[in-house]
């Protein structure tokens, strides 16, 4: 008889394999990208289909030289997925040949230099990201586009606020690049940051003025820069598209729940609180890159916490380093930071949740019988007693 | 500026008391911690830490008892290991494992195994073979564990459960009778195969 | 897909009835899996069909431990039902012991264990009440006819009973467990709507012999016949029954598992490493309560129902099999044997059971199901996502995806820590796995591979016991030996020296010879 290798089960196995679960999140992002290339800019598409061929060749290729099968690289849709995120992250004007970049980065440095799909720490999308941001700073916040109808619409403070989502410019560059001619772009939380920038400065020259008064104001200033941007309705496809799902169950609520309720949370205390005017909680929601993240960046299994606790913690963790940057950094936006430091802190989380997890099974004396590893464990100190013993 | 230095300093404090919480309900720190307090090296009657120290080494040995590192047994190899600075690649049938548990326990260098000691062998169980043996009882004096019946000119024979495999002895025996072979596995002791994974992306 | 479908589907049509028939409070178990109960190759009636007892049975001389004991029969000694063969042990049927040999036996290895085998004698069929009953019920009664656990772990009954009260531990809880083990399974559900009235019997018995607060039945909510058939016989038995409560429960697969049943009915956390006895709960399969309670009428436990089906199964049934049948005639009766070498036989279930290696095994008392499944597609598995749908589905709340990383590298302290000696290996991790990781039989195997470290760990603290007591044996000896030569050498020095007294002798010998020989 010959010894059995494998024992598995006698059902129908689910169908939910790793390209499904993949193929469904790409799903997803369809809604959210039509209104991208609708309202924002067509660019985009051919950015990603180019980010996803190069990347999934790239994958086959990185996959032969390391030995394996390359079929993966097709198949489990995983590095397909990245490469459309990463090409939605990216100004639409993004020369070719750096975004190409990114997808090598992406593929090797975020993904097979840690051992492949599923050993990866950081969300490869992000970390190509990040290597673009500090690589090309200028291009990669050049949100230059061909604008749109509704931006010319637009009253003149607002005219150029249609941009992206993840804009990380600098302050002190957007606000020297600030040219008001229509030409430009920036991005609503840009221009957030600008308005707020001049109103900290008109606050210190004109003090007769009241704060609430000011704030009140500037909020719903702010609130119509959002709401009234086209990047609203790309924000609205992403949201569909997370709904979408959290009812197929391919993510579960925890992460962006916590994201955003921490988010949203934080934005009502400073707009109590703060005398800078702020953006009321669901503009705030609906800015920048919070609902791509919270739904599709941040649910990435592979690098996220797991067990229900680990993730609220680790969503949570996202949603305070996003509006610390936002706010107190030099960054508009801070969404793939904030992913990349919570991935960090992965292994931390997990480690701590599973051991509250586990304190509630023990039994009450197990602490009082001694197994010999614990008493190994606990031996380091009479072996610094013997040596002292000994020397003495 | 005060606004944002307080949320900061208050966010921080915030996430460092949940996770200063999260620690102290962690199950191996205050296991740990609870054992440090009630150890028995704690109190007035324990042994020495020198003493615990050579038990702890002790139970780390397999208790083949088959003197192969030229100590008596293993108590006296711990003792040796302690007291003298014996080295501790001496046992084979402990093995490299051993060796790598013993240098981290004792924060010595993990050293191979000598082999002028003898080789590493999987578990073994002796067996006489009832047809030629003659009764002569050296075999019983010369057992460790005791794990030989028999009495003088009456056949004798091994209690396979209590058997360490030492090969101490096949060399008392004047008709070669005993034999050694690997422990056969039975239902009690079979254990699962891993399963078998082909590597893949 | 069908998967998903199959279990939204199916929660809404719970939720329906539970609406209609207005149940009241179904509970439902931590995660699991919402299987389809119609898929073909069940069972599709309820009755039982006994089987011919065959030619010669096979006895397992084993323990709950897979330990072998030692038989207390002799090749050619004639039984009869009932009798001891081994501690624990019992024949399932009269006739002459055949021969006692090693076999192979149900076990996922393919290793032999000494069995009895007994050739059947033809013409006694007739169960017989074989041990004299007494008015007390009583746990000496349930050993004596050899009740072991008929959910699947086959623990002994009387074992279980005797730590709780009257003698030991006070019971609050009795659980009478109805919950299938699988969603294949329909043995105990069968047994339910043929014998409900010795079930409800059997549950007033077990909570005499507990002295329990109160019962309870645990079924799936949608074993619509059976809590009919249990309805009616509870209202037959009212003035007996008043005690025991039925709890219904959503049937997700494994809410027959017996911690998860126990944290849902009773709302104890277990804890680990301590039985539920300790907690004041126990839990026990309503097809062994049966066995227990027809104990105290003399009867023997020599048969149980067993679920033949599958995907593969010609004709899916419940039969009733003596102890000792080979799967093979359980197959062959049942109309099963044919094309079998194209598919796989499972023992327990297609969960949580295992791959049968040979046919020509004894059926036990833990052989609850014989599935016929396809053969098994090896598909190498994708690395792990993490995505979490394992520890969804976990019904004990493990992280199995964190377990499986420490449990491939053995590394068995972590997996402990991760709570390895909780997993129920139920399988259910596997099913949706994406990345079809074997996660169930990882489990397994560090489980046992913990298991044979402390075996390891138990001997060597034997051998170093034996070591120690021959040291003090031979010292001691060593010390009485030198303390007799010691005793000699001080009668020597002070003067009753024998070898001077013998020469004395002999010179005076040697001066008057004729005194010694006067002759």
């Amino acid at each position: 008889m010959n010894q059995l290798a494998l024992d598995t089960h006698g059902l129908t196995q689910s169908p939910r394999t790793i390209g499904a679960i993949m193929g469904l999140v790409m799903l997803a992002l369809v809604p959210g990208t039509i209104a991208y290339a609708w309202a924002i800019d067509s660019r985009v598409l051919v950015n990603i289909i180019l980010a996803v061929v190069v990347a999934v060749c790239i994958e086959a290729i990185l996959l032969a030289l390391r030995g394996r099968s390359a079929k993966p690289a097709w198949t489990d849709g995983s590095i397909a997925l990245a490469a459309w995120l990463l090409a939605l992250c990216v100004p639409p004007s993004l020369p070719l040949w750096q975004l190409l970049i990114g997808v090598f980065i992406m593929s090797a440095i975020g993904k097979h230099l840690f051992g492949g799909l599923g050993h990866n720490p950081f969300n490869p999308a992000m970390v190509a990201y990040a290597v673009l941001i500090v690589s090309f700073p200028v291009t990669m916040t050049d949100w230059n586009y061909a604008t749109s109808t509704q931006a010319s619409q637009s009253t003149n403070t607002l005219s150029n606020s249609t941009s992206p989502d993840t804009s990380h410019a600098h302050t002190g560059y957007v606000s020297n690049r600030m040219q008001w001619d229509g030409l430009t772009g920036a991005t609503p939380l840009d221009r957030l940051r600008y308005l707020q920038s001049t109103y900290r400065s008109s606050s210190q020259a004109i003090p007769s003025q009241t704060p609430a008064e000011q704030s009140v104001l500037s909020s719903t200033q702010a609130a119509r820069l959002i709401m009234q941007s086209p990047w609203l309705w790309v924000n609205l496809g992403w949201f569909i598209g997370g709904m979408y799902l959290l009812f197929l169950k391919v993510i579960s609520w925890h992460i962006p729940v916590a994201v955003l309720s921490t988010i949203a949370i934080l934005y009502l205390l400073t707009g109590l609180f703060s005398t800078v005017p702020t953006l009321p909680v669901l503009p705030a929601l609906l800015s920048g890159a919070l609902m791509i993240g919270a739904f599709f960046i941040a649910t990435d299994p592979v690098s996220a916490a797991a067990g229900k606790s680990g993730k609220l913690i680790y969503g949570s963790g996202i949603g305070i380093l996003t509006f610390v940057i936002r706010e107190y950094s030099v960054y508009p936006e801070g969404f793939a930071f904030a992913v990349l430091l919570m991935n960090i802190c992965v292994p931390l989380i997990d480690h701590l949740t599973v051991s509250v997890h586990r304190q509630r099974r023990l039994p009450q004396e197990t602490t009082a019988t001694l197994s010999p590893e614990v008493i190994r464990r606990s031996e380091p100190e009479s072996k610094t007693d013997s040596q002292v013993s000994r020397r003495s | 500026m005060w606004f944002s230095l307080l949320s900061l300093v208050l966010g921080t404090a915030l996430a460092g008391s949940l996770l200063a919480w999260l620690a102290s309900n962690s199950g191996p720190v205050v296991s740990l911690r609870k054992i440090a307090k009630s150890a028995p090296g704690n109190s007035d009657d324990a042994p020495p830490p020198v003493q615990r120290l050579i038990e702890v080494v002790n139970q780390t040995l397999p208790q083949t008892q088959c003197a192969q590192c030229g100590h008596p047994g293993c108590r006296p190899y711990a003792e040796a290991i302690i007291n003298q600075n014996a080295p501790i690649n001496q046992c084979p049938p402990g093995g490299q494992s051993l060796i790598d548990e013993l240098a981290e326990l004792l924060g010595r260098e993990s050293v191979p195994l000598d082999t002028s000691r003898g080789d590493n062998k999987p578990a073994q169980v002796a067996y006489i073979d009832e047809s030629l043996c003659i009764g002569c009882t050296l075999c019983i004096d010369a057992c460790p564990v005791d794990a030989i019946v028999g009495a003088s000119r009456q056949m004798h024979t091994i209690i396979t459960d209590q058997c360490t495999g030492c090969e101490l002895c096949l060399p008392p025996c004047p008709v070669d009778c005993i034999s050694l072979e690997p422990a056969s596995r039975t239902l009690d002791q079979w254990r699962w195969p891993k399963p078998v994974i082909s590597k893949r992306s | 897909m069908a998967l998903a479908q199959a279990s939204h589907i199916q929660t809404f049509m719970n939720w329906l009835r539970e609406l209609l028939t207005g149940d009241g409070r179904t509970l439902k178990i931590r995660g699991g899996l919402t299987l389809p109960r119609n898929k073909p190759g069940l069972p599709v009636d309820n009755n039982i069909v006994s089987l011919n007892v065959p030619e010669h049975i096979v006895i397992p001389l084993l323990d709950y431990h897979h330990k072998p004991v030692t038989p207390c029969v002799r090749t050619g000694q004639s039984v009869s039902t009932g009798d001891k063969l081994a501690p624990g042990i019992i024949a399932s049927t009269g006739g002459t012991v055949l021969t006692i040999e090693d076999r192979p036996v149900i076990h996922p290895s393919s290793l032999l264990a000494p069995c009895v085998v007994i050739a059947t004698r033809s013409e006694q069929i007739n169960q017989q009440p074989v041990h004299c009953a007494l008015d007390v019920p009583s746990i000496a009664r349930i050993a004596l006819c050899g009740v072991r656990g008929l959910g699947g772990a086959g623990f002994a009954t009387a074992t279980k009973l005797e730590r709780s009260a009257p003698l030991g531990q006070p019971i609050d809880t009795l659980i009478i467990n109805a919950v299938e083990c699988e969603p294949g399974i329909s043995c105990d559900e069968s047994l339910l709507i043929c014998e409900a009235t010795s079930v409800v019997r059997a549950m007033i018995v077990m909570m005499e012999l507990t002295a329990c607060k109160r019962c309870v039945l645990a079924i799936e909510n949608d074993k619509l016949l059976a809590l009919a058939a249990l309805k009616q016989a509870m209202q037959q038995l009212s003035t007996l029954s008043k005690n025991i409560d039925v709890q219904l429960l959503a049937p997700i697969y494994p809410s027959g598992a017996e911690r998860p049943l126990i944290e849902r009915v009773t709302h104890i956390r277990l804890q680990e490493g301590r039985r539920p006895v300790d907690q004041g709960v126990v839990c026990i399969n309503v097809a062994t309560a049966l066995a227990a309670s027809q104990a105290q009428e003399g009867y023997p436990l020599v048969s149980r129902i067993i679920t033949v089906a599958g995907e593969q199964a010609v004709n899916a049934v419940n039969v009733r099999v003596l102890f000792g049948t080979p799967v093979r005639n359980v197959l062959e009766q049942t109309g099963n044997l044919q094309n079998i070498k194209l598919s796989r036989v499972r023992v327990g279930g297609p969960l949580s059971g295992f791959d049968l290696n040979n046919l020509d095994t004894p059926v036990t008392a833990t052989t609850n199901c014989i599935s016929i499944e396809a053969p098994l597609v090896t598909n190498s598995p994708d690395p792990c996502i993490r995505c979490d749908a394992c520890s969804e589905v976990c019904p004990v709340d493990l992280l199995p995806q964190q377990l499986y990383w420490y449990a491939q590298q053995d590394d068995l302290d972590k997996s402990t820590h991760y709570g390895l000696n909780q997993c129920i290996e139920c399988g259910c991790c596997d099913v949706v796995c994406p990345s079809r990781i074997p996660l169930t039989q990882t489990f397994r195997y560090a489980r046992s591979a913990l298991q044979e470290q402390t075996q390891a760990k138990q001997r060597a603290t034997d051998a170093e016991q034996r070591y120690q007591l021959r040291e003090q044996r031979l010292s001691a000896k060593a010390a009485a030996s030198e303390a007799q030569r010691k005793m000699a050498k001080t009668t020597l020095t002070q003067g009753n020296d024998p070898i001077a007294a013998a020469l004395a002798r002999a010179k005076q010998r040697r001066n008057n010879p004729d005194s010694d020989n006067p002759a």
